[in-house]
């Protein structure tokens, strides 16, 4: 009988049952089995970085890793939020180049950490500047309706092209005045990057230098993954702003534009290589790198998945008119899980080019796009197990099948079909290996308990 | 003034081939509200087949080809008529049975089935990886001006194009508003349900807008590989994508609108490329850039009608 009514008080709305046991050991138990592979990690890298292993098995087991951590991320994208994105290459992309510029020119061979994390500062400021202008003359031009109220809007940019082209001089004047003022103005930002950067060399490397050596490495490494994962966060905060306001198949074309965008522009930018890619990357990605940032990826995105926040986005999934009727905000929720999505897919990028030592833009192309986004697919939307499952599946697929190994593309197309046609819920379709989520006494949650969610997403207007 | 004028007729050939592949788009969005990934990839069968069939009835060899515009119209009836029945196949299989799940799985579906003709193309029993010539010289005399007015040239390829474009617009507008057929696809476009209730066979309307699109599509492509002599299995992808994004300039759903976009999308192209320095680098970029503008500022198109969705 009371064990009954404690059963009760555990399932009111909004009490979290106590837990009944250390707190480390409640943190394994609801992460699954994954934290105590992190604890394996060590010795697995000591054995799959030994000779016996061979580099054919240990390069395999490295693209699995990448991967996983580019499925896991797409799935939150396509699979939780059900926003059916086909551009997830190009935020690889982003994570890649703009880990592996740094890599190669201010971090003196990953030596130089703070040198890493000033340029992202840098590359952050002049970025916010470039974007609160080009925002801010969006807004002037969306203010006014009439070419008469837009006159100031008008005013203000060629006020600025003028102001812009004083101080950066030397550009022809045979280029027609908006481009013209778009390159001076790239120019002026460009020479202010340069200047902050110049202006703090000395100090950043006396600040490293103090470092212990050990610890120069792998901060200037998490620097670089971060730094890389946030440029790709930036690029989706600006792609998803716009883009996600359309639904399925427009989103679909306008992420698979966005993407190919950004690889056409990496493709013309000279510092950034151009066709032929970087070469000369520092490599640094090994095995316990790359599988403890994978784990760490699948806890995170798992926690938010399974959390208030996660429900939110998928309830904008399963109904937007539904979910913005119980006060949810589904452009909030979407752009959420998007941004996210595509910081973790930078960081796969990142990981990446400090493993290859050579990127090129066009192995960002389409076809990337579209081999994570079967494996999404593969594993069954929604299902975090499932991504990493269908990661393993479709990345050993084509080595187990070297004989017909031209046919792999072909192949990904006739699952995707075939899929859809016999089983769309994917492999593990929505379910996932382990439980979702444990109340310390070891139950399925009950879907109570994530009433406080209200107070994070905000009520529609009446 | 005569470089604007070549960069003008040359925009308008490259639109019209861009229209004939947006109607087929728009017209298949207007009846099962799907965007058909796989419609791009009909574009490039269309002119593949030209050159596998002429190679199997012997038009075509590596000695070199028959000249005459009789075989030509030959094969292109062929290659026409079985990308017909390609495009009733992909949705009699891929489509119709996932009609009544949710719309992403026939997406997915038509990425498949996009992907499935790419890379079958590419493989090299079927057409190979590189890039091959097109055998424009089975057209004799193509090459050469048709007319010229003052410095400005008319090429027979563009005047070629637009006369095809145009007489296939206008059958196109004849069977849309003239015939029972057309009567009956617009019926569908409006609501399916309720034009199957008026004892609308649906199933046919809707094979029969796989149809028409397709062979359009076909056109297209031939048309695309007599102006740039070149064929591969992946050049279906980019003029694919840039007609869907013409149907959506012009309002997804709306024939004429199709029209009108892609053949703005074409002169904005050749022009970006004439006058823009490095424009040529940036060519496939500006239809993105003008996807997202108009999806941004005004995303019913321009003759889309402006369905308010309760979201």
């Amino acid at each position: 009988m009371s064990s009954k009514k404690s059963d009760i008080l555990e399932q009111a709305p909004g009490i979290r049952p106590l837990s009944n046991g250390a707190a480390w050991w409640n943190m394994l138990r609801s992460n699954g089995p994954l934290p105590i592979l992190l604890l394996l990690l060590i010795p697995l890298s000591l054995f799959i970085e030994s000779r016996t292993f061979g580099a054919y098995n240990q390069r395999i087991v490295m693209l699995i890793g990448f991967n996983i951590v580019l499925a896991v991320s797409l799935q939150l994208i396509n699979g939780f939020s059900g926003q059916f994105s086909l551009g997830h290459a190009g935020f690889m992309a982003v994570g890649a180049y703009l880990a592996a510029y740094p890599a190669i020119n201010v971090s003196e061979k990953l030596t130089n950490p703070f040198m890493v994390i000033l340029f992202f500062l840098a590359l952050a400021i002049v970025v916010g500047i470039g974007c609160a202008v080009m925002y801010g003359l969006f807004v002037l031009l969306r203010l006014s309706r009439h070419l008469h109220t837009s006159l100031p809007a008008i005013l203000l940019i060629v006020l600025l092209g003028w102001i812009i082209t004083d101080v950066a001089k030397g550009s022809t004047h045979e280029n027609p005045p908006i481009y013209f003022v778009w390159s001076n103005g790239l120019s002026f930002l460009q020479r202010m990057f340069t200047v902050i950067m110049l202006q703090s060399t000395q100090a950043m490397t006396a600040a490293s230098n103090w470092l212990p050596v050990a610890a120069r490495k792998p901060i200037a490494y998490l620097a670089l993954l971060i730094g890389g994962g946030g440029c790709a966060a930036v690029a989706g905060l600006i792609v998803g702003l716009p883009t996600l306001r359309l639904r399925g198949d427009y989103l679909a074309i306008a992420t698979l534009g966005m993407a190919e965008i950004i690889r056409i522009a990496i493709q013309n930018a000279q510092p950034l290589g151009g066709a032929l890619g970087l070469t000369g990357i520092p490599k640094f990605t090994s095995f316990a790198w790359l599988y403890g940032v994978a784990l760490i990826t699948i806890i995170v995105l798992w926690r938010i998945a399974y959390s208030a926040k996660g429900r939110a986005i998928m309830a904008v999934r399963e109904n937007e008119v539904a979910a913005s009727a119980v006060g949810l905000d589904p452009t909030h929720h979407k752009v959420v899980a998007f941004v996210i999505g595509a910081f973790f897919g930078g960081v796969a990028g990142a990981m990446f080019a400090l493993h290859e030592r050579s990127i090129t833009p066009s192995y960002f192309g389409f076809q990337k796009s579209i081999e994570i986004v079967a494996m999404v697919t593969l594993g069954g939307l929604g299902s975090i197990s499932g991504a990493i499952l269908a990661a393993i599946i479709l990345t050993l697929l084509p080595e187990v099948l070297r004989p017909i190994a031209e046919y792999r593309m072909i192949l990904y197309a006739l699952l995707l079909i075939s899929m859809m046609l016999l089983r769309p819920q994917g492999l593990l379709g929505g379910r996932e290996l382990w439980p979702k989520r444990r109340t310390a006494a070891g139950r399925e949650p009950v879907a109570t308990e994530d009433r406080d969610d209200s107070q994070n997403t905000g009520v529609a207007p009446a | 003034m005569q470089e604007l004028t070549q960069h003008f007729i040359n925009g308008l050939s490259v639109g019209a081939v861009y229209a004939l592949i947006a109607v087929g788009y728009t017209m298949v969005y207007g009846v099962l509200q799907l965007i058909n990934f796989a419609h791009g990839d009909v574009f490039m069968v269309g002119a593949v087949l030209i050159l596998l069939i002429g190679r199997a009835l012997g038009f075509i060899t590596p000695e070199g080809v028959t000249g005459s515009w009789l075989a030509f119209a030959l094969l292109g009836a062929l290659s026409i008529a079985a990308c017909g029945v390609l495009g009733y196949a992909i949705e009699r299989l891929a489509y119709r049975p996932l009609r009544d799940k949710p719309r992403i799985n026939s997406l997915i579906t038509a990425i498949g089935i996009s992907l499935l003709l790419e890379y079958g193309g590419q493989h090299k029993s079927v057409f190979g990886p590189n890039p091959q010539p097109f055998p424009a010289d089975m057209l004799p005399g193509i090459r050469a001006p048709l007319f010229s007015i003052g410095e400005i040239a008319i090429s027979r390829v563009d005047a070629l194009v637009l006369a095809v474009t145009l007489l296939l617009m206008l059958t196109l507008t004849y069977i849309v508003l003239k015939t029972r057929t057309g009567l009956a696809l617009r019926a569908v476009s409006h609501r399916v349900d309720t034009a199957s209730l008026m004892g609308i066979n649906t199933n046919r309307i809707i094979s029969f807008t796989f149809v028409l699109g397709s062979t359009l599509a076909a056109t297209a492509g031939i048309l695309y590989a007599i102006k740039y002599p070149k064929v591969d299995a992946l050049m279906g992808l980019f003029p694919g994508v840039k007609a869907f994004i013409a149907a959506v300039f012009g309002g997804i759903g709306s024939i004429p609108g199709a029209v009108v976009g892609a053949l703005v999308l074409g002169l904005v192209e050749a022009l970006v490329v004439g006058y823009v320095p490095n424009g040529s680098q940036y060519k496939d970029g500006i239809a993105f850039v003008i996807l997202i503008a108009i999806l941004l500022v005004k995303p019913s198109g321009l003759f889309g009608k402006n369905v308010v969705e309760k979201v």
